[in-house]
């Protein structure tokens, strides 16, 4: 059912327009011109049409983070869910769900395999830049690409939050989780 | 029409269904039959297939500030331009968030109200997407309809307030974007067809 929803291409409002002249000397039609309103790559159209790890976790359970945000000059909505492994800090499973345009749900699309395999500080480094450069977004539609990285730097924020309960007793993050008490302490 | 940075008011286009200039001296809700109304009566005058001396940038710019005051986020938006201190314009993206992270920022609670509100956005798009037929329909309208009722019940009464608390009408403007969204994704819906916004 999810599937549907993604269904039209046209949607993309791919606007292709094919001009034949007449050759005024020969009398033959010229070989058609291609003239492009708005050309989308095919990157956007395969993760408009097949969009990738679409659907949800479960936002209760402790090893998962979720990130929901909203581009509010188009009113498009994004759910991002991240599953991590506790012990390396890995993102081990994706799931997002977007309301929005077609470059929205490619961003999206395009993000959740960006993300998967990756630390929550590798992940914390993607720019919508990087998503709009691979995906050739045109500057009308950078925004859309914003919307996915919104979403995961919320889901990020979300895991960290749900982890702070449980405080590292060694190592490096057990010294800085400290120093952060000491100073939230003292403010 | 060259847009200017600052657009003239689309409310003083509407003399009939703003007499006082627009909100908020006149109210915030329309009367959509009446202003389509005037909108057809002031555009037989300036249309150039219509009118003998018809301008065809006065058609344009009529044309315009109809589809603006006709929808009721982007009129207010369009209010917030004109009359907000700093002039700002909210359907531009990254000005709407700086204003919905300066508001999250000032208490937990305000923080809370957003992402609940996004919620509700989230929820009212996946029911629409399992709808099956037309009747499923109406219960979503309806309940999304109630919701763009009390957002311009909200706004008329911020603007009723002097000073106006602007950051609480952006906010307020930028939750009835989304309703607007859903609005029109009820109206587009067809069975089986893709939920599919454009703007």
């Amino acid at each position: 059912m999810s599937k549907n929803m993604f269904g039209l291409v046209n949607g993309l409002r791919q606007t292709v327009r094919v001009a034949t002249k007449v050759n005024a000397a020969t009398g033959l039609r010229n070989a058609p011109q291609i003239t492009m309103t708005r050309f989308y790559h095919e990157k956007v159209i395969d993760h408009y049409q097949n969009p990738r790890n679409v659907g949800s976790l479960n936002k209760n359970d402790a090893d998962v983070g979720t990130g929901l945000v909203g581009a509010p000059a188009c009113g498009d909505v994004m759910r991002l869910q991240i599953k991590v492994d506790e012990a390396t800090g890995i993102i081990q499973d994706v799931k997002f769900k977007t309301f929005g345009c077609g470059s929205a749900i490619a961003s999206s699309s395009y993000v959740t395999e960006l993300v998967k395999g990756k630390s929550l500080d590798d992940a914390l480094k993607i720019k919508n830049t990087i998503i709009a450069k691979e995906l050739s977004l045109p500057p009308v539609k950078l925004h859309c690409s914003m919307l996915a990285e919104d979403a995961i730097k919320s889901a990020v924020k979300d895991y960290k939050s749900k982890r702070k309960g449980i405080k590292p007793t060694l190592g490096a993050e057990a010294a800085a989780t400290a120093a952060t008490a000491a100073t939230a302490a003292t403010a | 029409m060259a847009i200017t940075t600052l657009p003239p008011s689309y409310f003083a286009l509407f003399p009939k269904s703003f007499p006082k200039g627009g909100p908020p001296a006149d109210g915030f809700s329309i009367n959509e039959r009446s202003l389509r109304r005037e909108f057809r009566s002031i555009q037989s005058q300036s249309h150039p297939d219509i009118a003998a001396n018809g301008d065809k940038d006065v058609s344009a710019l009529i044309n315009r500030a109809y589809q603006i005051i006709r929808n009721p986020y982007l009129r207010v938006a369009h209010f917030i331009q004109l009359n907000h201190p700093s002039k700002v314009d909210i359907t531009e993206d990254d000005i709407a968030k700086k204003y919905i992270a300066e508001v999250q920022g000032t208490s937990p609670q305000a923080s809370i109200a957003y992402k609940e509100m996004l919620m509700a956005v989230m929820e009212a798009h996946e029911s629409l997407e399992l709808a099956n037929t037309e009747s499923d329909l109406d219960q979503l309208s309806e309940e999304n309809n109630e919701r763009i009722n009390q957002s311009e019940t909200t706004i008329n009464k911020l603007l009723a307030a002097n000073p106006i608390d602007w950051d609480h009408l952006i906010m307020e403007a930028i939750a009835l974007k989304y309703w607007v969204n859903i609005s029109n994704a009820i109206r587009d819906w067809e069975p089986g067809k893709s939920i599919h916004l454009t703007h």
